[in-house]
This record gives structure tokens, C-alpha cells and sequence, in this order.
């Protein structure tokens, strides 16, 4: 069974929060139990960057992958005064937003489906491409399939395991590594022909 | 291969910078109070705490779900904004500030064999152009491509160019129509609100919504994935998902409601009363007691008020205002995500008119009636802007009445 390293040489994926120990998050918890703003404002910037790019990247929708992380985030606040504090806050919150995020797609999946059978001849929709303006490599990531993107942003945006990824998602973890393994080919591939491009 | 993991975690997503400063308005007042009682309580209060901002005899009340205190706006020391003095410079329709096209119904009220109000206009970079004659209402599509016209019994949808696309016939005069913001659905009432219907944005698949709502246009919601639309029934407004009927919430709304409208990122709904402007929480936050439906701000003009307009800005920061007094008109901007912040008043006279935000929300145009011409007023400073007689523009008809401003189309 593949582990968490993948194809194509990826190493194993270096947290981005080792450099804020969970010693560090544990007292910022319990500084937030206390009614200390500032510990709390610590604990938003930590977190909530990486909740609402994860939610944005998986269903590319502004609107709800901001309510995707407040509301994450305001979950996590709620439940702060019964939080075990041996527990990390990250790993619980980034859960919440997995979660919410694969069930807002799942529900936009099935709307466009309804959508194009009764409005074949509708006019076009008046909205903005999602992906306008993105950089280079989020507009590749965007432009993968749901099923592929979503495991990519999970594993590297949101940085669950592919064990969390599989609970989260109900897919067996070889599907998991599988899906993960065709979108990172995918990436690699275009940061390949990027650099080759590039040496033109 | 690092590479790639270190572009993925550092990726940034669009409108991350604007999603955070507003997330973090909300969670900051989320924040338990740093006491032992308030450690042992589990809820969490959410939004605006109430406040009473009393400053000169003037209140402005913001309502939270762990109580209130709402009390009168006064209104008569709001911070003037405009200064009378130097004059408006004057406008072309050709050049609108802002940009953008105006969308207008021109022409006397004509009674029969049903009321209809002239034609339907717009004016932009091409100046004004005629659309659609002896309609009563319009209303423009999400993106500015179409407008949605009614005339009798007959909803009509054209294209800029006045060229009839789709149109549906119903059991009565048909009013209220208002498209979805992905432009799917357009939503119209019948017989003064017997039925509320919802048909495709191709004018196909017509169906009743239901019945016996009050003559009032509904409201869809921006940014969601379902179809959810707001409509009035008595003294109440039903939100529901269009496509299924499925009722999401119902909450009291104020008397005599003229308006409903959500703000552009769909996280409130404001009802317009003529004496009262409540606005709602669209949705709710778990983990809380804030639930979609619950009051987030309520205004009340004061005695011999009543407010004629309400508009939410273009981001939703602002909602502008006509207020009148007997013959005297006020525009007055609210903070619509902060309701302890005190009111603006932007511009006072007689007889004022619609309001609209310009495509950039920078500029507010005003239909001074008094005077029978347009007023730009800009929001971030600067000189206002005028376009005097309006009505010799379109054609002299008479009773030009401003609709709608919307962006340029694309393509």
C-alpha cells in the first residue's frame, strides 16, 4: 500500500506547522480559554489562512469557502471552553473544513447537473470565471478534476494524512492515493513543460 | 519535488485578503469574555453585541441574539457629507461616473386597458436607446445583458438591443420580477402577489411558487449554491429554496414592507419598512445562537419619517437611505456590517427619487424629482456630479423613473 510518500519523487511533505509547536498552540489555547483576544487573533491567523484556501481550492467558490472557514473557525471558538488542550486545535479544525468542503462540492455537483437538463437553452451564466486571476500553478490546481483536486488540497493545502483524507472523504486509501497520485502527475507535468518552456 | 509541496501550502486564493479581514470581524466578536462566570457558559455571543451609540440625542441600535436594546434614530445630528458649495459638475448620460448603464422607464403613467409605465430605456457609452415600449416594470439581468420587462399579463425578456428573447404569459398582471444572480432563474409575481411564480432564465419551464404573497418583488440570494429566494407574506418573510419549495426559515418582518433585498455576499437580508429597516442574519453559525432569520440591526425612522429607498452598496458595506420628512428628502448611508457606527447624511433637498450604486461602487446616483435631473454623488470624496433635465433625453416622454445601473456587458 502506498504510503504517504507518492510518485514522481515527492518526498514526504514537510508540515508548514512544525515551526509552531503544538507546545506553542497548546498555550495559545489556553491563553484563548481565558478570554485573551490577542491569543485568539494568534490561533485565526494560524489557521485560518489555510481553511479558506483549502475550501476555495476544493469547491471554487468564494462566498462558500468563506463560509466554509468562518464558520470552522467560529466552531472551534464555540467549543473552545470544553477543548482538551492535549489535543492540537489544527488538526481538529482543518478536519471541520475538509468535511464541510467535500459536502458544499458534492451539493454543487449535483445542482449543475439539474441545472443543465432543464436550462440547455438558458442564457449563459453572467459570473465571473472562479479562476480568473488566479497565479499559474492555482489556476492548474483548479483546473483538476474535483476528484483529484480535492485529495491534493487536502494533503497539501489542509495537510491531513491520506488515513485522514480517506476517513474524511469515505474513500477507500488506495483510492485516495490513486486520485492523489494522477493530480500530482498533473501538476509535475505542467511545472515540467513550465520550466522547459522557460529554458527556450 | 518539494517545490510543488512548498507552491501548494503557499498558494493563496483569490479574495483571501478581504474573506480574512471580514472573517476576523466576526470571530473577534466571538470571543468569550475573560471571566470566570463567562468561561463556564458554553454558548458563544456572535455578531454585534448590543450597543446604544448615544451622541447628540442620537441612537443607532444593533440587535445580537443574546438581547437588545433598540431605540429611535433620531437622525438630526448625522455628519453632513456633501457640501452645498462648490455646485455639481455636470454629467453626459454618454459618460457616466462610474461607468456602467443606466436602465429607465420613461413616459407618462398611461391607464389603460392596464397600467403600464412607457418605455423601457438605457443609457451608457452609447447614450440612450430605447428598448421596449409600454412597460411598467424592468428590472436588468445579473450581468447586464438582458432586461426583463413587464407589460399586462406578459413578461418579456430582451437583449440590449431591445430584441425580444423569451416571453411568458400568466393568469393576471404580472409584476416584481427579479432575476437569480447565476441568471437561471427569474422570479415574478401575478395578480398583485395571488401567485409567485419562478421560471428559467430562458423563459422556459413557468411554474407557480406559491400563492397569496405580499406585492412586494422578491429577493433571490447571492453566493449560494441553491436557488434561495425571500418573499413577504403578511407581516413575515419566507426564505425557501426555489427549486424544491423547501422552506429554509420564516422570521416577523416589519409594517407596511416595501423592500426586500440581501446583501451582495448573501450573509444579510434587509427588509424595508416605511418606518423601519430590520435587517436579518441570512444565515446561521453553528456553534452559536445566531440562526438565519434572527435580527441583526433594526433602524426606526422617527415620528413623521418614513424611509422611501433602501439600497445595499455594491459590496455591502453601506446601505443608502431616502428618508422624508413632509416635502424634505435625506440620503443617508448605514453601516451595514457595523450598525453601533453612526449614519451619514449624504444629501438633503425636496423631492428625491431611486437610488443607485455605480457598477465601481464609488459613486451614488440620486433622482433629484425636484429639479428633474440626476445626481452622482461620490462616496471617497471628490466633487458630485449633475445631469440636469433628464427627461428631454428620452425622447421628452416625461416621468423618467430610474431603474437599475448595472455594468457594461461582456462580449
Amino acid at each position: 500500500m502506498a504510503s504517504s510518500a507518492t510518485a514522481g519523487g515527492f518526498s514526504r511533505v514537510a508540515r508548514s506547522r512544525a515551526a509552531v509547536s503544538a507546545r506553542s498552540e497548546r498555550v495559545l489555547v489556553r491563553a484563548a480559554q481565558g478570554g485573551d483576544a490577542a491569543a485568539v487573533e494568534a490561533l485565526f491567523r494560524m489557521h485560518w489562512p489555510a481553511a479558506y484556501r483549502a475550501a476555495w481550492f476544493v469547491v471554487r467558490d468564494a462566498q462558500a469557502a468563506e463560509d466554509i472557514a468562518q464558520e470552522a473557525f467560529l466552531a472551534a471558538l464555540a467549543a473552545l471552553d470544553r477543548f482538551d488542550r492535549r489535543r492540537p486545535l489544527g488538526p481538529w479544525l482543518r478536519t471541520i473544513v475538509a468535511r464541510r468542503s467535500i459536502d458544499a462540492l458534492r451539493a454543487r455537483a449535483l445542482r449543475r447537473e439539474v441545472a443543465d437538463d432543464a436550462l440547455a437553452m438558458a442564457p449563459a451564466p453572467e459570473r465571473d470565471d472562479p479562476c480568473a486571476g488566479l497565479d499559474a500553478l492555482a489556476a492548474v490546481l483548479a483546473g483538476l478534476s474535483d476528484d483529484q483536486r480535492t485529495v491534493v488540497v487536502l494533503r497539501h493545502v489542509l495537510e491531513l494524512t491520506p488515513g485522514e483524507i480517506a476517513q474524511v472523504t469515505g474513500l477507500p486509501r488506495g483510492t485516495v492515493n490513486s486520485r492523489l497520485r494522477r493530480g500530482l502527475d498533473a501538476l509535475e507535468a505542467w511545472g515540467r513543460a513550465t520550466r522547459e518552456e522557460a529554458a527556450r | 519535488m518539494s517545490g510543488l509541496g512548498d507552491g501548494l501550502r503557499e498558494l493563496r486564493a483569490p479574495g483571501e485578503d478581504e474573506a480574512r479581514r471580514r472573517a476576523w470581524e466576526t470571530a473577534s466578536a466571538a470571543v468569550p469574555p475573560a471571566d470566570t462566570a463567562a468561561r463556564s457558559r458554553r454558548r458563544a455571543v456572535l455578531a454585534t453585541a448590543a450597543a446604544v451609540v448615544a451622541a447628540a440625542g442620537i441612537s443607532v441600535a444593533a440587535v445580537s441574539p443574546a438581547g437588545s436594546a433598540v431605540t429611535d434614530w433620531v437622525g438630526d445630528a448625522v455628519r453632513d457629507v456633501v457640501q452645498e458649495d462648490p455646485p455639481p459638475r455636470a454629467a453626459e448620460l454618454g459618460e457616466l461616473p462610474g461607468g456602467g448603464r443606466v436602465l429607465v422607464l420613461s413616459g407618462a403613467p398611461v391607464a389603460e386597458p392596464v397600467p403600464v409605465h412607457g418605455s423601457s430605456w438605457i443609457a451608457g457609452d452609447a447614450g440612450p436607446e430605447r428598448l421596449l415600449g409600454a412597460v411598467r416594470e424592468a428590472t436588468w439581468s445579473p450581468g447586464g445583458r438582458f432586461v426583463a420587462a413587464t407589460r399586462g399579463s406578459e413578461l418579456i425578456a430582451v437583449d440590449l438591443r431591445g430584441r425580444r428573447r423569451w416571453s411568458a404569459s400568466a393568469d393576471g398582471e404580472v409584476g416584481g420580477p427579479r432575476w437569480s444572480p447565476d441568471g437561471f432563474r427569474v422570479a415574478y409575481l401575478v395578480a398583485g402577489g395571488r401567485e409567485l411564480r419562478v421560471l428559467a432564465g430562458d423563459g422556459q419551464d413557468d411554474r407557480r411558487l406559491t400563492t397569496d404573497v405580499h406585492p412586494v418583488a422578491p429577493a433571490w440570494r447571492p453566493n449560494v449554491v441553491r436557488h434561495t429566494l425571500a418573499f413577504a407574506r403578511e407581516r413575515r418573510v419566507v426564505v425557501l429554496d426555489a427549486d424544491t419549495g423547501a422552506v429554509a426559515y420564516r422570521a416577523p418582518a416589519p409594517r407596511k414592507l416595501t423592500g426586500l433585498a440581501f446583501s451582495p455576499d448573501g450573509q444579510r437580508l434587509l427588509l424595508a419598512g416605511r418606518r423601519e429597516l430590520r435587517i436579518l442574519h441570512a444565515r446561521s453559525y453553528p456553534g452559536t445562537k445566531v440562526r438565519a432569520g434572527s435580527i441583526f440591526a433594526r433602524y426606526f425612522a422617527p415620528a413623521d419619517n418614513r424611509y422611501e429607498q433602501a439600497l445595499w452598496s455594491r459590496g455591502g458595506q453601506r446601505v443608502a437611505v431616502v428618508r422624508r420628512t413632509g416635502r424634505r428628502s435625506e440620503v443617508i448611508l448605514l453601516d451595514g456590517r457595523s450598525p453601533q457606527t453612526r449614519p451619514r447624511r449624504l444629501f438633503a433637498a425636496g423631492e428625491l427619487g431611486e437610488l443607485a450604486f455605480s457598477p465601481d461602487g464609488r459613486w451614488l446616483l440620486v433622482d433629484w424629482r425636484e429639479t428633474g435631473g440626476w445626481l452622482f454623488l461620490p462616496l471617497d470624496g471628490g466633487r458630485a456630479r449633475q445631469i440636469a433635465d433628464v427627461d428631454q433625453h428620452f425622447a421628452g416622454d416625461g416621468d423618467t423613473r430610474l431603474v437599475g445601473w448595472c455594468c457594461p456587458p461582456s462580449g
